[in-house]
């Protein structure tokens, strides 16, 4: 079976760097958008959190359980709030059911459903995780432009960067 | 030894990413800003290859020394980047040295055993040295989604914008 060891590290350490950018965003942070159309901070949040069970939904939806509780049974897709204790309690629980979903799938070989045919990591489940912090990554980019374009001061901008040295001492937990 | 594999397949296909958004782009959204004293899409890409070289410039200088110019100094007296005034249509060239560059210093440290350098006391992948590697795609990424959002603000329609989501689907396979 696959060795998933530094997939799940980088999964935990890409939580923290949510949760570090969440425990810096400010009311008037959240609600920042392009003006153009695209998503505000919060949604962006929102749609991170809530990507997990949506692709659940789609691939293993015995896991996405967890997710539709916090939506109250609204499609993930479409979920969205500015509150950050519920952004934080939905990449939790969005996270605690994709390790679970691709340790079951790991483990027992059987791919995730894919109803739609829009690829669902038939080759390894596991890239799944992968996935998701490539997906929040970018999106945690976009979130600095947005917050740039919004006159952020170039200190708050800077302090933001201090996550990425959750990347460079892994195992860490004095690292912010 | 922890095995790679699920993240040698994740480096890969950062890298099909990488070209597929490159690819994607016209010349004039190269220079694109957000008009705030931002970075262009271009500083944007050329910084992603650049991490590569910086870091291994840091922590296995030996590694680095494919991706320098020993005839050519910077302004610290340096080898120079050979990238570093080459144009922006070489830059998935330069992305492609740099990823080979990181694999081998990634592959001949756990070989090794011997841990990365780490003169600046900036934590340098203690743990494991393939850490470097998923660094680099979350960092790459974390760039991909700011010149998503440039080229947005520049001009790109929402179904333009969606048909370059379709590059997601690499990750997917």
């Amino acid at each position: 079976m696959t060795d998933l060891t530094l997939t799940l590290e980088a999964f935990a350490l890409n939580a923290r760097v949510n949760d570090f950018l969440i425990g810096r965003l400010t009311p008037d942070d959240l609600n920042v958008s392009d003006g153009r159309g695209g998503m505000t901070v919060a949604r962006m949040l929102s749609h991170m959190g809530a990507s997990r069970g949506g692709w659940l939904l789609e691939m293993a939806p015995g896991f996405a359980a967890s997710t539709l509780a916090l939506t109250g049974g609204e499609n993930p897709w479409r979920w969205h709030t500015t509150d950050p204790a519920l952004i934080r309690a939905m990449l939790r629980a969005g996270d605690e059911a994709a390790i679970q979903a691709v340790q079951a799938h790991a483990a027992s070989g059987t791919p995730f459903a894919d109803p739609h045919g829009v690829g669902t990591f038939h080759t390894r489940p596991a890239l799944f995780l992968t996935y998701m912090t490539v997906h929040d990554a970018g999106h945690r980019g976009q979130i600095v432009t947005l917050l740039r374009h919004a006159g952020t001061s170039p200190e708050r901008l800077d302090d933001l960067e201090d996550a990425w040295n959750i990347w460079r001492r892994p195992l860490s937990p004095e690292t912010p | 030894m922890t095995d790679l594999t699920l993240l040698l397949e994740s480096f890969r296909r950062n890298a099909r990413v990488n070209d597929t958004l490159i690819a994607a782009l016209t010349p004039e959204e190269f220079a694109l800003t957000d008009g705030r004293g931002g970075w262009t899409v271009e500083r944007h890409l050329r910084h992603m290859a650049g991490f590569r070289v910086g870091w291994l410039w840091n922590m296995s200088r030996d590694h680095a020394s494919p991706l320098l110019n020993p005839d050519e100094l910077d302004a610290d007296g340096d080898p120079q980047w050979r990238w570093a005034n080459a144009p922006a249509t070489s830059l998935p060239e330069a992305l492609a040295a740099g990823d080979a560059a990181a694999l081998a210093a990634v592959e001949a440290h756990r070989a090794s055993g011997e841990p990365f350098a780490d003169p600046w006391g900036e934590g340098t992948y203690q743990s494991d040295p393939a850490h470097f590697l998923m660094h680099t795609i979350v960092h790459d990424s974390h760039h991909r989604g700011q010149v998503l959002s440039l080229i947005r603000q520049g001009g790109r329609t929402p179904e333009q914008m969606d048909a370059l989501d379709a590059h997601w689907a690499i990750w997917r396979e």
